[in-house]
This record gives C-alpha cells, sequence and structure tokens, in this order.
C-alpha cells in the first residue's frame, strides 16, 4: 500500500514537473484569430465612399483599435499578409479618441458607457466601420458587433447605423448577420 | 508491479508528447484561417458550456467538442462512430443492438450512469438508466456538435450523469439555410438529410432538420464453440437497420426582452439480427430491438437587464420500445414491450455580475417519471406463447425536485477562477441528496491554465434494480451508490494548437451490480457490492501546421474492483487516436484516422465466463472532401481501410469479443443552397 502512494505521487510529480517547465506563451486564443479573421474578410463585403482614402492609390487601409487589445498580435499578423481593398493594412492602437478619423476600421473594446457614447459620437457620419464583441453595442449604434453562437462565432450588424456611416454593406454580409436595432429605434 | 508499469508508462507518454507540442509552434492559425469563407468562418467551433459561455482553458470540467466538421472527416455514420476519436472512452456493441459507452473503465455488462442529453434533456430512463446511448442512433445529420464530458456531471446534470455526459446539440442556425446530404456506401448504408433555417417575420426563426439511414442485412460471420459437440461453428447475423431523427426548432430573437425556444423532437430506430445476450445461446444468438421517442421542449426567457435574466424551462418525453431476442433454451424468444414517460420544470436565474466578479446560477427544478408499460412475453419457435405477464416494476414513478447552484468567481485580476456549486435531489422514494462541485483553475499565462477539480456524483438505483427484470431479481432495499472525481487538468491553447493533459482518479461507493448469490455462475440479484477505482492518464494534442492538421490523443486507465481485487479488463488499458489532415488545394483535402487499442480481454468475464487478451484493435479509416463549387461538396469515406480483423470487448462475453466491421465504402454528396 504504502508502495502504491509512493508510485501514484511519482507519476504526479514527474507529470506536473514535465508540464510546469514549459515556456508561457501569449500568443492570442482561437477566438481572437476567427475575430482577426472576420475583420479581414468584411471589408471585402463592404464599399467605402469615393472620396474616401481606401480608394486612393499608395494610400493604406487603417485597423484602428480603441482601448485595451485582446487580439495580441493576431490583428498584425493579418496586416502582414494581407491587402485590404489592394491596400497595405496598418494596425493602430487609438488612445485619443480624436484621432480616429483616419481609421477605416475601428475595433472599440469593451469600455463604459459613457466613453462608448463618446466614440460613436466621433465616428458618426464618418465612413468607419465600427467593431466591438461585446453584447449590446449594436444596439448602442456599433455597426458589426460579434456575439457568442453554440460552439461559434456570430456577428450582428445595425444597419441603420451603416446607413449613417455611408457604407455600403453587401446583401450576402447582411444575409450572414443577425440585424439589430438601435435601442432608440425600439418602439 | 501493474502500477509501476503504469508509472513508467506515463512518464514516457508524456515526456515524448511534450517536446512535440512546444516544438511546432511556427505554422498560423490565422493564415489558415483567412483562407476559409465567411460561411466557413461561422462555422468554426469554440467551446460552450453549462448556464456559462465558456472558452475551453476555464471550463470547470474535462469536456472535449466533437463538430460536425469532426465527425464527417472521420467518416462517421452513426452515432457512436462519432465518439471514437476520444480518449478513455471505449463504445461496446452490446445486445439489442445498442452501443455502450464506458468512461474511464468500470467495462461491465450492465454499468449505468452516462447520460445523454438531447438540446440539453436529459434521456437516460428510468428504467434502466443505461450508458448504452439511450437512443441508439440519433442522427448525427440532424446535429451540430457533441460535447463528451468525462467525469461525473451530477452537481449539474442529475444523477444520470455518474460516470460522463454525452451532450447532442441539434442543428441551430442564426442565418437562412438549406442544406442537404446523400450518402450510398458499398454494404448497402444509407443517409439522406435536409436541414432547413427560415427567418419567420423579423424576430423569430424556425430550424429543422429531417435525418434517415440504415443497412440492409449484412450476413455478418460470427465464430463460436457449439456447446453440444464443442467443436467450432461458425453463424450469420444480419446487422440490418434503419432509423429516422426530426427535430424542429421554433426561437425569438434572444436580444429582446422576452425570448422563447420550442422544440419539437422525434426518433425512430428499428434493428433487427444484431448480436443477443452472447455465450447463452451462440448458435442462435441475436436480438431485435425497435425503438422510438417523441419530445416537446419549451424554454421561456426573460431579460432583467444586461447582466440579469430568468428562463423557464419545461420537457416531456415518451420512450417506447420492444425488445426482442432468443432464450438460452429451445429456440423461445423473449419480448419485452415497455413505455416511459418524462415530464419536468425547471426555472433558472443568471447572474454574469454579481460583486462584479462572479457568475452565478441557480436554478429550482421538479421532474416527473413513470413506467406506464413493462410487459414480458415467450414464445415457442411456432409462435405459441409460453408465459406472459407484466412486470414487476409496470407502474413504478417517481418526482425528484432539485436545487442547483453553479457559480464562477474570479481573483487576482482573473488569473484565479473558482468553479462551485451544488446539487440538492429530494427523491421520492431515495430522500434527499447533495453533490457538490469544485474546482480551482489558475491562469499560468493567457493561453495556460491548470486545474485541480473535485466533482462528486450520486445514482438512486432504477427501475430495473428495485423491481428485477426476467432474468434478475429485484433488491426493493438497494441503496443509491456515489463516485468521486479529483482530475489534474493542465491546458495549453496557442493559435495554432491546443494540448490538454489530465491526470484522475475515482471511488465508486457502493456500486449496484447484479450478483450471484446461488453459485450457478449467472447473476441472479441486484444488490450494492462495495468499492471500485479508477485512475489514469489522458493526454491530446491538437495543432495546424500550414495545410496539415494532426489530432492526437491517448490514455492509459486502470480500473479495479476493491472488493474482488480484480481489473476491469474489458475496458482497454490503453487508447490512441491519431488523426491527419491534409489540404491537397483550395478544394480538395483527405482526413485519415487511426484508433488503437491494446490490452484489453474479450469480456468482463462475470459468471462463470473466463476471458483471453484481445489482439491489439488498429482501425484506419480515410477520408476525401472536394469541393465541386461553393454549394457542393463531394465526399468518399473508406472504414477499415486495411480490412483488419478487429475485435472488440463483448460485454455481454461474447467468445473471442465482437467483431467490428469490414472494409466499406461510402461516396455522398452535400449540397448547401
Amino acid at each position: 500500500m504504502k508502495y502504491r502512494i509512493f508510485r501514484s505521487i511519482y507519476i504526479l510529480f514527474t507529470t506536473c514537473t514535465i508540464l510546469l517547465n514549459s515556456t508561457s506563451s501569449h500568443a492570442a486564443s482561437k477566438e481572437y484569430a476567427l475575430k482577426a479573421a472576420f475583420i479581414e474578410k468584411f471589408p471585402r463585403f463592404i464599399s467605402w465612399p469615393h472620396n474616401n482614402s481606401t480608394q486612393e492609390p499608395d494610400t493604406v487601409f487603417n485597423i484602428c483599435v480603441i482601448g485595451k487589445n485582446p487580439f495580441n498580435g493576431m490583428l498584425d499578423k493579418v496586416a502582414s499578409i494581407s491587402t485590404i481593398k489592394n491596400n497595405p493594412v496598418l494596425v493602430k492602437q487609438i488612445t485619443v479618441i480624436d484621432k480616429i478619423s483616419r481609421c477605416q476600421i475601428l475595433f472599440i473594446a469593451t469600455t463604459t458607457n459613457d466613453r462608448l457614447r463618446k466614440i460613436l459620437a466621433q465616428t458618426k457620419g464618418q465612413p468607419i466601420l465600427t467593431i466591438s464583441d461585446t453584447t449590446g453595442y449594436a444596439q448602442h449604434g456599433v455597426l458589426i458587433n460579434f456575439y457568442p453562437r453554440k460552439n461559434s462565432i456570430g456577428f450582428e450588424i445595425n444597419k441603420r447605423a451603416s446607413e449613417q456611416s455611408r457604407l455600403s454593406i453587401s446583401s450576402r454580409l447582411l444575409k450572414l448577420s443577425r440585424i439589430v436595432e438601435s435601442s432608440g429605434d425600439k418602439p | 508491479m501493474r502500477l509501476s508499469l503504469g508509472a513508467c508508462t506515463l512518464t514516457i507518454f508524456s515526456t515524448l508528447l511534450i517536446p512535440a507540442v512546444y516544438g511546432k509552434t511556427s505554422a498560423n492559425e490565422v493564415e489558415d484561417l483567412l483562407s476559409l469563407s465567411l460561411e466557413e468562418l461561422l462555422n468554426v467551433p469554440i467551446t460552450s458550456t453549462a448556464y456559462f459561455e465558456e472558452d475551453s482553458l476555464h471550463v470547470g470540467s474535462t469536456v472535449t467538442v466533437i463538430s460536425e466538421q469532426d465527425w464527417q472527416h472521420r467518416g462517421a455514420r452513426r452515432l457512436h462512430d462519432a465518439l471514437l476519436s476520444q480518449p478513455a472512452l471505449t463504445i461496446h456493441t452490446n445486445f439489442l443492438g445498442q452501443y455502450s459507452v464506458r468512461i474511464r473503465g468500470f467495462a461491465q455488462s450492465d454499468a449505468r450512469g452516462i447520460e445523454t442529453l438531447w438540446d440539453g434533456v436529459p434521456l437516460a430512463s428510468y428504467h434502466v438508466a443505461t450508458s448504452d446511448l439511450d437512443r441508439p442512433n440519433i442522427q448525427l445529420n440532424t446535429l451540430d456538435s457533441i460535447e463528451v464530458i468525462r467525469g461525473p456531471g451530477s452537481a449539474f446534470y442529475g444523477a444520470g450523469a455518474f460516470h460522463g455526459v454525452i451532450s447532442l446539440n441539434s442543428f441551430d442556425s442564426d442565418r437562412d439555410t438549406t442544406q442537404s446530404s446523400l450518402g450510398l456506401a458499398s454494404n448497402g448504408y444509407y443517409s439522406g438529410a435536409v436541414k432547413l433555417s427560415r427567418s419567420i417575420g423579423q424576430d423569430h426563426r424556425l430550424n429543422l432538420a429531417i435525418s434517415t439511414n440504415g443497412q440492409p442485412d449484412q450476413n455478418f460471420t460470427y465464430d463460436y464453440t457449439d456447446t453440444g459437440s464443442g467443436l467450432p461453428a461458425s453463424n450469420e447475423r444480419d446487422y440490418h437497420y434503419n432509423s429516422y431523427t426530426i427535430s424542429a426548432k421554433l426561437k425569438s430573437d434572444p436580444h429582446k426582452t422576452w425570448s422563447y425556444n420550442i422544440g419539437l423532437y422525434y426518433d425512430l430506430n428499428d434493428q433487427d439480427d444484431f448480436h443477443g445476450n452472447g455465450r447463452s445461446a451462440p448458435d442462435i444468438d441475436t436480438s431485435d430491438n425497435e425503438a422510438g421517442l417523441g419530445m416537446g421542449k419549451i424554454s421561456i426567457t426573460r431579460k432583467l437587464d444586461t447582466n440579469r435574466s430568468i428562463e423557464f424551462q419545461s420537457y416531456h418525453w415518451r420512450q417506447e420500445h420492444d425488445f426482442d431476442r432468443f432464450l438460452s433454451v429451445g429456440g423461445n424468444r423473449l419480448n419485452i414491450h415497455g413505455e416511459e414517460t418524462r415530464s419536468a420544470a425547471k426555472l433558472i436565474y443568471r447572474h454574469d455580475k454579481l460583486f462584479g466578479n462572479t457568475q452565478l446560477g441557480l436554478a429550482l427544478g421538479h421532474r416527473h417519471e413513470k413506467i406506464n408499460d413493462a410487459h414480458r412475453t415467450i414464445t415457442n419457435p411456432s409462435g405459441g406463447v409460453i408465459a406472459e405477464g407484466d412486470l414487476l416494476f409496470k407502474g413504478l414513478n417517481r418526482t425528484i425536485t432539485s436545487l442547483l447552484m453553479d457559480n464562477k468567481t474570479t481573483f487576482m485580476n482573473n488569473d484565479l477562477t473558482l468553479r462551485y456549486g451544488f446539487r440538492y435531489d429530494d427523491y421520492s422514494d431515495f430522500g434527499k441528496q447533495t453533490t457538490p462541485r469544485l474546482g480551482l483553475i489558475y491562469a499560468l499565462g493567457k493561453q495556460e491554465t491548470i486545474k485541480l477539480l473535485y466533482g462528486n456524483a450520486f445514482r438512486a438505483p432504477t427501475a430495473v434494480e428495485i423491481g428485477g427484470n426476467a432474468f434478475i431479481t429485484g433488491n426493493p432495499n438497494i441503496q443509491p451508490e456515489t463516485i468521486d472525481t479529483y482530475e489534474l487538468v493542465y491546458m495549453r491553447q496557442t493559435k495554432n494548437s491546443k494540448f490538454e493533459a489530465v491526470l484522475f482518479t475515482s471511488r465508486w461507493k457502493d456500486s449496484i451490480l447484479a450478483i450471484d448469490t446461488n453459485n450457478d455462475g449467472n447473476p441472479d440479484v441486484f444488490a450494492n457490492t462495495g468499492n471500485n477505482n479508477s485512475k489514469g492518464l489522458e493526454i491530446s494534442y491538437d495543432v495546424h501546421i500550414g495545410k496539415w492538421a494532426h489530432q492526437i490523443n491517448g490514455s492509459y486507465v486502470s480500473s479495479t474492483n476493491e472488493d474482488t481485487n480484480e481489473d476491469y479488463v474489458a475496458f482497454p488499458k490503453y487508447i490512441i487516436n491519431i488523426g491527419t489532415g491534409y489540404r491537397i488545394n483550395k478544394s480538395l483535402s483527405f482526413y485519415m484516422q487511426n484508433r488503437l487499442m491494446l490490452k484489453a480481454q474479450n469480456g468482463p468475464g462475470e459468471g462463470n465466463f473466463t476471458t483471453n487478451e484481445l489482439p491489439t484493435y488498429w482501425r484506419t479509416d480515410l477520408n476525401l472532401t472536394q469541393k465541386i463549387d461553393k454549394k457542393t461538396v463531394i465526399y468518399a469515406n473508406i472504414r477499415n481501410l486495411f480490412n483488419r480483423k478487429n475485435y472488440l470487448s463483448s460485454l455481454v462475453d461474447m467468445e473471442g469479443g465482437a467483431r467490428d466491421e469490414e472494409v466499406s465504402l461510402e461516396a455522398g454528396i452535400r449540397y448547401t443552397l
């Protein structure tokens, strides 16, 4: 019996030692790899107005993140291997709200309601594709919001917000999405 | 000596696999994902469990999600095929054409306690609470995914979830789609399915899935020793079946203050000439089973605010079955007709942000189950009735009132997660029982966690164990059985790989088994038999490297009856699954799955039966998938590619074990509108 205990401890110790000695990595999770892939795909189904910089040659397509960046380099990987609208992609971290006007895509990390209102006030009427992954943000006016589905990720689109932003969203993208209304649109 | 060998094996297994995990991280999952279409991205799976959405790093149990794509890669035709890639899990063919799941050892003829859930509704019957898949052939084509929980789940799912849970998630789309599929195989197997999702108005959606499959007579030869002459002999079984499944669900927009889900489900499974009760009548060892299930389910959710909601769930199901098999003497046949109903209601309160760091789930439930009919008929070879009558458990009913709490609290800037909860059940026939659950999850980094999990489970006796069946006497004084399980889990998930190692130990107390009290070699009465234990290691590693995908897992399991000091020899000591996929180009890919099982005997060796070690089980399945255009996919599956003569342990002690299937080729098409 005594030997059985020793052997059990040996098994536990050996396995834990091997496992715990491994190095730690801070690469992004599968969830955010998936969201980054979605973000790269969305512009193929969205048209920006003609006077927007996406139409100009030798310009960059700016994907901005405001708030704590949850992608852990996944968006940078997208930028390094993809072009969007035939333009190279640049990922920018935004700390000051006033600086978002050069963004074609703005990912809004979870924030306070006050700050969200300020951000959306700044993007209102601008051809900026706002994206988030926080429950209720689409209803607040974010254009595309990721939501968890059973075992996968889905996205919802605030159609009215997209019309106000002068972005034209293809029917294919709309068909794949769940359409939501702004909180203020509800009767 | 046995443990010493186990310790060495664990060490070698861990040492070999760990460098593989950390040596291959150069490939990029983003690149792989970018090659997918928007539609395909929407179908990339992530994990969900219990009352809260959770990623696999922080889930408070050992759970694996098997996606539709996973089982399609492996050429799975029936429900049990989809589970064949799991470590520490075996599927045994059982009499009446049922497929018995055993998890982490304890492979004996009549072990209960693996719950099958269909969209969250428990199906394990009051009649037998069997760990045979309770509807043996709910069609894979009507499902989105399967979640497998290894270890006790009673604290969340109730008494049926004693050793583990098989949770089936039916087709549920958020966008308009029509999908159809058709498959035909060289052994006559056929399958056909239609799945449809349509929005109804702005806020409602219908999801419908209809599927059928089956196979004609297989004329599958089996060998046995003739009981009269003692000479080798052989006979045939047909393994003929036809199955149908329908799920129809109507739901409303879950973002609204009020939302609902209504579901109607139906499953019918007709199986003829599967194997019978093992060696008791080997020359006529066949059995038939026709079983049907109809179910209705409704849930209504009221959002109280952004963090709180209250949900009412209710379901009712009715199962009916006709079991038919030869008895050992004179070619007489036994038929058992049974009907059973269950109704349940539950009220769930969820709070996602209590005190800022706690997710709270509270549920109050009530369930009533009844054996409406249990009737036995014995007929002679010319069809004349020899004996007929109701079984003693006909009319038995039970009510269970439950209180359930499932909480998650985070500390240390979310690095430490405490999962805790309990289930309190008040049985009308067995009094009160509390089953606790506790888990400590520590994040070593953003992609690494270590978990220490404890789960307790309780199972009240079934109607058969109390009232007896045609062969085994019931025991009204029988007491519930319990199990305690401890798990140490290490998990690491990088951008292109996932590694998990689980060390577990379980102690199963007062196990309910059929025992032989008159020493004639055949079990004759149900009783609490004492204690058992199981321990082992499970390791799994999934990685994507460029165009390659590898899914490798393995387990070492040792389970013992402490009273007799005998091992549960029908469960293989070692299971190894190796899956390899390669994307040849954007439209063509292949996937090869190898499953090996080592060190298993041909049966549990109960009663007078002696057992022999089976040769190593090694089966190779191959899948080829060709995307013709955006809407059309064709595929070919070859099962048992090298036509190896594999044998599985037979829980009814069939001589030499149960022969696995021969090589067969299936070709099919999937079309999406």
